[in-house]
């Protein structure tokens, strides 16, 4: 129904409501979340990079014990024969050795010593392979 | 300077009140829902954030006007323009009569431009010709004859279709 009058005509037309958009809160919080995320991820990619690289650092040349020498996993394998002999393998990274050497020979040379220490069978027990050995 | 919390509430009730007036007068102008919505937003986000909206005389022909020039930017950014989008629907109609909305749609768009801002700026905007002639940046007089001519132009579309599908029925 159209009406001829501008004036009825106008209040036909106002019957229709425009669609009402969508809130206007949620597009806000869309604006104030890639904020958070930027810095979130920037954080989170910084704490990354510190953390590889304090990794590689420790991969690289050893963390120093206490004692100063550098720091080696050590897996302790029992032997069912020899007991009391525990026998230790190093995982020492050989590039960082190899570079050790060829800068400080002597720093060298003291964390090789410092390694056979624990590398070589005990002899302090009464039956340490050595001792047993020794006897025969 | 208002406190943020009133401000955000003030900016939302108008929100509410305007927000579909404000996106049909977008649509009207760019021809897409989702443009003239984005344009919205933008406009009532910078408010919150800002607060400007303290410092203008006219809130409603104000908002109109903000919406306006940010499509009018974008339009020149992009240096195109587009079809009016016509499939989807723009209003909704009283008794669900679908019909009747996709024919005043249909005849809105085939108003020159100029004519059918004014006139959705003084109907559903509830916008007075002196506000329609501000935010148009043209003279009251000239509001008010566009909006003479396209209710005569809105009437002969909307009466030629209802004869044509009485014919057709």
């Amino acid at each position: 129904m159209v009406y001829r009058d501008d004036e009825r005509l106008k209040s036909y037309l106002k019957e229709f409501r425009p669609v009402a958009p969508p809130p206007l809160l949620a597009k806000k919080r869309l604006f104030v979340r890639p904020r958070l995320v930027v810095v979130s991820a920037a954080g989170a990619l910084a704490a990354t990079v510190v953390l590889a690289i304090l990794f590689f650092h420790i991969h690289e040349l050893g963390v120093p014990t206490h004692n100063g020498s550098p720091a080696t996993q050590q897996t302790t394998t029992s032997q069912p024969c020899c007991p009391i002999v525990s026998l230790k393998q190093s995982t020492l990274s050989t590039p960082a050795l190899t570079k050790l050497a060829l800068e400080d020979s002597e720093a060298f040379s003291a964390v090789m010593t410092e390694r056979l220490k624990t590398q070589l069978p005990a002899m302090e027990d009464e039956r340490s392979t050595l001792r047993i050995l020794a006897k025969e | 300077m208002q406190p943020a919390d009133s401000r955000l509430t003030e900016v939302e009730d108008l929100y509410r009140q305007l927000g579909g007036s404000l996106l049909l007068f977008g649509v009207s102008i760019c021809g897409e829902p989702s443009r003239a919505q984005d344009a919205l937003h933008q406009v009532f986000l910078r408010l919150i954030e800002t607060g400007s909206l303290s410092n203008a005389t006219d809130r409603k022909a104000y908002l109109f006007a903000s919406v306006r020039n940010t499509l009018l930017n974008d339009w020149k950014s992009r240096q195109r323009s587009v079809p009016i989008e016509t499939e989807r629907i723009w209003f909704e109609p009283p008794n669900r009569d679908y019909a009747a909305e996709s024919n005043l749609r249909r005849a809105l768009h085939a108003l020159p431009d100029d004519q059918r801002q004014v006139v959705i700026l003084h109907i559903w905007g509830e916008l007075t010709f002196s506000q329609v002639a501000e935010v148009m940046s043209i003279s009251a007089n000239t509001a008010a004859s566009r909006y003479r001519y396209a209710m005569a132009k809105l009437r002969e579309e909307m009466l030629v279709k209802e004869n044509s599908d009485g014919l057709s029925g």
